[in-house]
């Protein structure tokens, strides 16, 4: 096991399955002895391209609570759940189309909660959040990083860390995505101790995962 | 002292000090329990009343055990609650009917209808030809093609002039000219079903956006639409976004390697920059965008009819153009764009 709760076949990334016998988005189901593994493609999600890629810092445990920005149909949120089994993941997405998806992949997880939301708009789900462990952010959004800030203001417990995927593209589709990607980074610094930052090509283009810890507030 | 009123799924609770100083219980029916979220309730003014020595101040979600414990719930029946909750909070968003999403549906499968059209009557063309060649280059039409297979079935029943009697084809048995005659059929159907939908989305654009309808025409209208993805989107997006709607690939080619703007979008279908002279058409499209958006900001916030005024503007607009630029520009500028920089790609 490279992390707690995540395995490694062959090279390749896979998660315990929370719910044995089901998969989610087609993925194979491999059994290890008495345990279900589900396969996890970095092809379709960043934090299995990110564990390839050599990530050192999971800050992902089996009783985190973990806030998940831009769940999308929830393929990667449903391994964060199998990893966070004994904890929460609360999945925000704004798109409806997603959300119907996402609702269908986490009705059997029961740790696994689906909420339609804008994460631009952190107010609108203060009654149905706590204050996570964990922030995992993947928006596809100009604003990535305020998004972050502004998420991390609420739902972010004290000694909590942060992992974003930060996407060239979205915020600048004019500029060389280094540059572009550094600027942001050094968004997040100003509140985030900046732990961990890798790219996660071939999986991704352009894209950058960053892993980061809540700065006391003396010090932001 | 300072208190914090904070609501989730479970209740009203006052917190001060991470601790918990009043709780006041929602009802376990779901559908209450989505309207409280959103809306002041009775429970908060009964706390509010019982705080009265304290600051009623806004925070951070309090410890969610410390909730748990207070209210006497476990985390496993929390969670099915909070999930019942968030899908149906969910529920009233995505339940409610809006015809501008319909539109947009409507619009992209009549474009797959054409699409499919296109195939499967170049198909049948083919497939008829083993019988009767002949009526392929004599019918340019598609939907005529497929009517008169479906009325006629075998090249003897039809009319002496189409030239079925010294047809090269082979002739079919009842059988084989029974599944063409049905293709055909099926096919005449689908078009007339692409009418059906051109009707559908004419009556919905006049419905929904009749200003927009009535200045740029419900078909260019439809297409807008679907390119913003709703008509709140539309009217939110300046006149130069407009313009340049459906232009997207020549947009980026513009911002990334400098080749020239393109001056419209899908607005070019529109008989007034489709038929106008070239060196007229960015004005024309320019000033077409900018009444466009006004229509839509009009169908989408203010419900007023200013269609007939922004249509005598643009006339006015037309003409100005026309009088004032009657001539194409003296030297044809030919137009090379340099790329800024040379970038080698990365393989």
């Amino acid at each position: 096991m490279k992390f707690k709760g995540v395995y490694l076949i062959e090279g390749r990334p896979a998660t315990q399955n929370l719910t044995p016998g089901q998969n989610v988005y087609g993925e194979k189901l491999i059994q290890e002895g008495e345990v279900e593994l589900r396969l996890w493609n970095p092809k379709r999600s960043k934090l299995a391209a990110a564990i390839i890629n050599g990530l050192k810092e999971m800050p992902i445990k089996k009783n985190s609570r973990v806030l998940y920005l831009g769940a999308a149909t929830g393929t990667t949120a449903s391994h964060i759940s199998d990893i966070a089994c004994e904890g929460t993941v609360y999945c925000v997405e704004f798109s409806q189309r997603s959300f119907r998806e996402l609702f269908v992949n986490s009705a059997d997880r029961n740790n696994m909660v689906p909420i339609l939301a804008d994460a631009r708009n952190p107010h609108s789900y203060l009654h149905l959040v706590e204050k996570c462990d964990v922030i995992y952010q993947d928006v596809a959004q100009v604003e990535q990083a305020q998004i972050l800030i502004d998420n991390a203001h609420f739902y972010l417990k004290d000694c909590g860390c942060v992992m974003i995927a930060i996407k060239a593209r979205s915020i600048n589709s004019a500029k060389g995505p280094k540059s572009v990607i550094k600027a942001e980074i050094s968004k997040l610094k100003k509140y985030f101790k900046i732990l961990e930052s890798l790219d996660l090509g071939p999986y991704e283009k352009d894209h950058e995962m960053t892993i980061g810890e809540l700065k006391k507030i003396s010090v932001r | 002292m300072k208190a914090h009123i904070y609501k989730s799924v479970l209740g009203a609770f006052a917190v001060a000090d991470g601790k918990i100083i009043a709780f006041e219980p929602f009802p376990s029916d779901v559908e209450k329990i989505v309207k409280k979220l959103f809306e002041d309730t009775p429970e908060e003014k009964r706390i509010i009343k019982k705080l009265k020595k304290y600051e009623i101040i806004s925070g951070t979600p309090p410890d969610l055990d410390v909730l748990l414990k207070k209210a006497g719930i476990a985390r496993d029946e929390y969670n099915k609650l909070l999930k019942k909750v968030t899908i149906a909070s969910a529920g009233t968003k995505i339940g409610i009917f809006r015809r501008d999403k319909m539109i947009i549906q409507a619009v992209e499968a009549r474009e797959d209808v054409e699409e499919a059209l296109n195939i499967i009557s170049e198909r049948i063309r083919e497939w008829y030809s083993l019988h009767f060649p002949e009526l392929d280059s004599a019918v340019y039409d598609h939907e005529e093609f497929v009517e008169l297979i479906k009325k006629h079935g075998s090249k003897d029943n039809f009319p002496e002039e189409f030239g079925g009697e010294s047809s090269l084809g082979a002739d079919l048995p009842g059988d084989d000219i029974a599944i063409l005659k049905q293709f055909a059929s099926q096919i005449a159907d689908i078009y007339r079903f692409r009418d059906k939908l051109d009707s559908y989305i004419e009556s919905a654009m006049e419905d929904i956006a009749p200003n927009l309808s009535l200045f740029a025409g419900s078909a260019v209208g439809a297409k807008l639409l679907s390119q913003a993805k709703g008509l709140e989107n539309l009217a939110k997006m300046p006149a130069s976004r407009l313009q340049i709607l459906g232009a997207q690939k020549a947009m980026f080619k513009h911002i990334k390697k400098g080749a020239p703007p393109p001056k419209h979008g899908v607005i070019f279908q529109h008989p007034a920059i489709k038929t106008a002279k070239w060196w007229q058409r960015g004005k024309i499209a320019r000033s077409f965008s900018g009444k466009a958006a006004i229509a839509a900001k009009a169908d989408a916030f203010s419900g007023k009819y200013i269609a007939d005024e922004l249509k005598r503007g643009f006339k006015k607009r037309l003409k100005e153009i026309s009088e004032k630029y009657p001539e194409a520009p003296q030297k044809m500028r030919i137009i090379r764009y340099t790329p800024e920089k040379k970038k080698r790609r990365k393989k």
